[in-house]
Parts: C-alpha cells; structure tokens; sequence
C-alpha cells in the first residue's frame, strides 16, 4: 500500500520498467508465447497502477497547525 | 558435496592490471566439478554480487586459452533486520539454498518441493537457461505464502514443443495451483539490459523496501 508521495513515483517506475520488458518482450517471443509470459507481469502492472489509484484519490492529510 | 563455482577475477589485464570486479571484466564462470569444466561467460551488466567463504586458486583450459582462476563456496549473505536478504542478486547452487530456506518449517519444505518438482519440469525441455526467485520465500518468514520465481529459457524456447506436464509451468494460472507459484518467465534473447531492469524493478517490494534476489546456480 501507498503512503507516501516518494512511494507512488517508486510505484510509477516500477510500472514503467514491467511496461518495457513487455515492450521487448513483444519482439523476441511468439503470439502465443507472448499472451503467456505476459499476463503476470500484466497483472503486477494492474495491481501497482490500482495502488496509485487508490492513493491518488485517498483523502489529503489535515495540515498541520503552525 | 557443496559445489565449487568459481568466481571473479579471470585476470584479463587491462592497462596492466588485473581486473577487479565484476563489473570491470567479461567474468568468466567456470564450474569445478570431478567430471571437469564447465564454462559460460557471464554478462558484468547483470551485477551478479558474489559471497564468499572459501577462496582458492586453480588453471582451467577454455576456448580462450588458459586462465587462473579464483574459485569460491557458494554463501548466501546473512538476513537484514527486516528478515530480508540484501539488496543485489545473490547466487547459490541448490544445496545452499535449500539448507538455507527450504526446511526449517514444514511449510518452506513443502513449497521447496514445489519449486523442485517445477524446475525439474521446466528443465526437462532442456532450455532452462537460469532461474531467480525472490520474495517471501527467501526471507525469514517460517511460513511463507508462495514462490516467486523468474526462468529465463533459450532464445529458442517454445512452450508448445515442451511436454504436457511442464507446459503448466509457463502457464501463470497453471502454475499458481499446481505449484503455489508466480512463475514469470521470458527467453533468454529479451537481452541482459531488460533482465537486469527485471531484476532490479522485483528488488523493490510491494513495501517499497530493496530486497535481495536469489539467482540459483543450476547443477
């Protein structure tokens, strides 16, 4: 789970790096063996993106009084 | 018998000096066993992060000639405080690390034979190049919930042409009931640069903490 903003961008890397291995991994295997070797990594980006999207539209911290 | 790989340091001099590390060389893995040598070269991009326990000398004779060549006792570094093992990927044959994290709960020894059992199935093709596994499974937790593991197969790897039994392997469904494991996998030919971006993205956990990965030496 998200809790910080430094997470999310750690989260939003993560994303970007399973999305290029997607990318070369595209090239290097067939049809078939592709829909197969992708559909974790499919599912870890799923998951990670549905992290952010829960941190992003979690409620703001009250700030604090100075 | 505890395996001798050897390690680092295959002096291929550069500005008159023996080169240093890893990364600084064309690292040459040389295998020691009593059937004799087997060799492959390793890429330096995949920052392989030796341990050692045992350090010794010996010659062996490649394709590219003679070199000396220093060998060492595969040994997983110690846990963290988090329970974790740290960062980098940290190799180990099987007997290390089925001593290390395969019996210590009845839970680790029968997810140990899962693992076993998948990768008996997955090298029965054999295409099985190298394997990696991370999460629970290499930490100190006494029951961890699953595998996780990555194999990188030949560059001429078809899932079709493997038998029936290891085709669940490659199939990530299949593969979740049959062996309590996510198994990603690719062929070898996605490149080292995409390997280690692989590696390095699965070394930050769903906690966001960097954690070690386990690269099993295959016998």
């Amino acid at each position: 789970m998200i809790q910080t903003d430094d997470q999310m961008l750690i989260a939003q890397q993560c994303i970007a790096n399973l999305r290029r291995i997607l990318l070369e991994a595209r090239k290097v295997h067939s049809r078939k063996d592709y829909a197969r070797m992708a559909e974790p990594i499919l599912l870890e980006v799923q998951q990670r993106e549905q992290d952010i999207l829960e941190y992003l539209s979690s409620d703001l911290e009250e700030p604090v009084a100075s | 018998m505890r395996g001798l790989v050897a390690g680092w340091s295959v002096p291929k001099r550069r500005s008159g000096r023996a080169a240093a590390t890893p990364a600084e060389t064309n690292t040459q893995t040389i295998k020691l066993s009593t059937t004799g040598f087997n060799t492959h070269i390793r890429n330096p991009q995949t920052r392989l992060r030796p341990t050692y326990r045992a350090l010794g000398w010996a010659i062996a004779k490649t394709e590219t000639g003679v070199w000396p060549i220093c060998y060492r006792e595969l040994v997983l570094p110690k846990l963290t405080e988090a329970g974790e093992l740290p960062p980098g990927v940290h190799v180990a044959d099987w007997q290390e690390f089925q001593s290390r994290f395969g019996g210590s709960s009845s839970r680790r020894m029968w997810l140990s034979g899962r693992l076993r059992e998948l990768l008996e199935l997955a090298a029965g093709s054999g295409k099985l190049r190298r394997v990696f596994i991370w999460g629970s499974f290499v930490t100190a937790k006494p029951a961890p919930r699953d595998l996780d593991i990555l194999l990188i197969m030949d560059e001429d790897f078809e899932v079709e042409h493997s038998a029936a039994a290891a085709q669940g392997v490659f199939d990530s469904a299949r593969a979740k009931l049959l062996f309590e494991s996510d198994v990603f996998w690719a062929r070898a030919s996605i490149g080292p640069e995409i390997l280690d971006l692989w590696l390095d993205t699965y070394q930050t956990s769903r906690s966001f903490r960097k954690r070690g990965i386990v690269g099993l030496e295959l016998p």
